[in-house]
């Protein structure tokens, strides 16, 4: 028996907490999705530096109506089947949302709101893939414009401090690394 | 003391063997953390990247920000062109020269107008962003990938660019010029194999 105990405890297997992306139930799905999707997080990102390189005034009507798209699309996408983006779709996007940031120009609010509008509905747009139905599905919607919205804010809100603290121009290096990434990734074969 | 019989202890050792990987975890398997050291870990690349930031610090505005976003953008045509698997001849050679030549620039404290210094930057970042796209469609995450070595990248030239604020100073000038030096040394080890 001592014998037994001692190879015993000469071999411990790696204790696990959890597995890293287990079933996180639909909430927390829905809410880590643009950390865990790549491609999304990407498109969140441009979006959120883009907002950056705004006026607070334009985001203050820029940013409800993003969140506001994502979340209209999640809603009508529970009755409609909803295409699905491919990853360069999603990458192309997010490459002329910060091209679009680096460049010093006041743009034209209308343009602000249609980006809000196309960018809210193609970040919404890969949630609908999940294959649930009924409370969880409700769940998931609702943890995914939590999700995205949460994103959005930390991501606006930590480029806006870098450019009033560190450097003025912190949020247009941020946007040329998101274009850099999105450009290689909108490359990448399917 | 209770003896262990040599069988026991045999068995005991065999099951306590540690876990084969596979790979060695380079390219495949690859993701965020692989792409961020994939710069990191190549000294031809740390040297490169720092003498951007230094050199950019140095020229002073606008060259100090115009430099490090004109890099990744450029640094990204390269690597879709290594995605792709279009071949660039001399990748090391240019790697190498853009180390020597970004340094040597500090070194003698040149200040060409900001367009020729953008122009210099981005042809080198041509033949980093290769490098490192090459290995992207291996990655098991080729996003997470590119988001790690162009964040990396950025970090180092942030590096170079807070040393090369120090030129400010006149013993900084010559801190900032003497590690100018020093990067072009390092890029004619890398261009002649001596490194």
């Amino acid at each position: 028996m001592k014998r037994l105990s001692l190879i015993l405890i000469g071999l411990p297997a790696p204790a696990s907490a959890h597995s890293a992306f287990g079933d996180l139930g639909p909430f927390y799905q829905g809410l880590l999705h643009p950390v865990a999707d790549p491609a999304q997080g990407l498109l969140v990102a441009a979006g959120a530096i883009a907002l950056a390189r705004q006026p607070i005034s334009v985001v203050r009507k820029a940013y409800p109506t993003f969140v506001l798209a994502a979340f209209l699309t999640l809603l009508i996408g529970t009755w409609l089947v909803m295409p699905q983006p491919g990853v360069a779709l999603i990458a192309l996007s997010s490459l002329v949302i910060s091209l679009g940031a680096l460049i010093p120009l006041r743009t034209p609010v209308m343009i602000v709101y249609g980006v809000a509008i196309a960018q809210g509905v193609l970040t919404a747009l890969p949630l609908l893939g999940s294959e649930r139905a009924g409370r969880d599905l409700g769940l998931m919607l609702f943890g995914g414009t939590l999700g995205i919205a949460i994103f959005t804010l930390v991501v606006w809100s930590a480029a806006e401090w870098a450019d009033r603290r560190i450097f003025h121009v912190a949020s247009a290096v941020l946007a040329a690394w998101i274009a850099a990434i999105s450009l290689m990734t909108a490359i990448l074969p399917s | 003391m209770m003896r262990l019989s040599p069988n026991i202890a045999a068995l005991a050792l065999l099951l306590w063997a540690g876990t084969a990987a596979a790979h060695t975890g380079d390219a495949a398997g690859a993701g965020f953390v692989t792409g961020f050291m994939h710069p990191v870990l190549g000294w031809d690349h740390v040297a490169a990247m720092v003498a951007v930031g230094l050199w950019g610090a140095f020229l002073g505005a606008p060259a100090i920000w115009v430099l490090p976003v004109a890099f990744p953008l450029v640094m990204a045509l390269g690597g879709a062109l290594g995605v792709a698997g279009f071949p660039l001849p001399g990748i090391e050679t240019g790697i190498a020269a853009s180390a020597l030549v970004i340094g040597l620039a500090v070194a003698l404290a040149l200040r060409p107008p900001i367009w020729i210094a953008a122009v210099i930057v981005a042809v080198f970042a041509i033949f980093h962003g290769h490098a490192h796209g090459a290995e992207m469609p291996e990655a098991a995450n080729p996003v997470a990938f590119a988001a790690g070595f162009v964040i990396a990248t950025g970090m180092l030239h942030l590096a170079g660019i807070a040393f090369g604020l120090l030129a400010a100073h006149p013993a900084g000038r010559v801190a900032v010029r003497s590690m100018g030096a020093m990067i072009a040394l390092g890029g004619l080890g890398f261009l002649t194999g001596a490194l």
